[in-house]
C-alpha cells in the first residue's frame, strides 16, 4: 500500500521520532510505514488516522495494479 | 508533540531486559561456581543430580522475561522477532536432526550444549534477514 504519512508528518513539522512518541511505536516502525516496506495493522492505521483528522482512506491507498 | 514516550518506554523496555539478563548472568555465575564445587567435593552422592543443574533455576527467568520484553514490542518489532524465531526454530530442528542421522551412521557424537549455539546463531541471522527485509 502506498500512502500520505510523510506528506502528513511534514506539514506539522513533525519528526519521525516525534511521531513515533504519539503512536506508541517504534521510530524504525514509522520509517517503515512511511517507505511502504510495512502496512500497519487496522488499529495502528486507525489512530493515524485519528491523530491527523482524516479518514484512513484518505491517508492509505491500494498500489496500482 | 515534543513526548517522545514510545521511544523512552522502548529503551526502557530494552534496558530493563539487559538488568533483568545481567542479575540471571550473576546468579547463574555464582550458582554455577557452588554446584560444581559441591558436586566435585561429592561425585558419589545420589543427590548430585538435584545440585548439577542448579544454575539453570535463575536461567528459567529469562523464559518470563523474554516474553514480557516480546509483548512490550510494537507490532513490527513483533513481526520481526517472530520472522527470525521461525528461522531459528526450523533451521535448528534441521541441523540438529541431519547431525542426529550422521550420529547415527558413526560421526563423533556432540555434547547437548551445542543446541542453543545452534540456535541462537541462526536466531541472530534470521534477525539479520528479518531486519533486512521490513527495516
Amino acid at each position: 500500500m502506498k500512502n500520505t504519512l510523510r506528506e502528513l508528518r511534514a506539514e506539522r513539522g513533525w519528526t519521525q521520532a516525534d511521531l513515533s512518541g504519539e503512536l506508541g511505536v517504534s521510530r524504525q516502525t514509522v520509517n517503515a510505514i512511511e517507505t511502504g516496506k510495512y502496512d500497519p495493522s487496522l488499529p495502528l492505521a486507525f489512530r493515524i488516522a485519528t491523530l491527523f483528522g482524516r479518514p484512513i482512506e484518505a491517508i492509505f491507498h491500494p498500489d496500482a495494479s | 508533540m515534543k513526548d517522545h514516550g514510545a521511544q523512552v518506554h522502548q529503551r526502557a523496555s530494552g534496558r530493563r531486559y539487559a538488568l533483568e539478563f545481567l542479575a540471571v548472568l550473576i546468579a547463574y555465575g555464582g550458582l554455577l561456581a557452588l554446584a560444581g564445587f559441591v558436586v566435585d567435593a561429592n561425585p558419589d552422592a545420589w543427590w548430585r543430580y538435584a545440585i548439577a543443574p542448579l544454575p539453570m533455576i535463575p536461567a528459567a527467568y529469562l523464559v518470563f522475561a523474554s516474553v514480557r520484553y516480546y509483548r512490550r514490542m510494537d507490532e513490527l518489532q513483533q513481526r520481526i522477532a517472530l520472522e527470525s524465531l521461525a528461522f531459528a526454530f526450523a533451521g535448528t530442528a534441521l541441523i540438529t536432526f541431519t547431525y542426529g542421522f550422521l550420529d547415527a551412521a558413526g560421526l563423533p557424537r556432540i555434547n547437548w550444549w551445542f543446541v542453543w549455539p545452534v540456535m541462537g546463531t541462526l536466531w541472530a541471522l534470521g534477525t539479520w534477514l528479518a531486519n533486512r527485509r521490513w527495516l
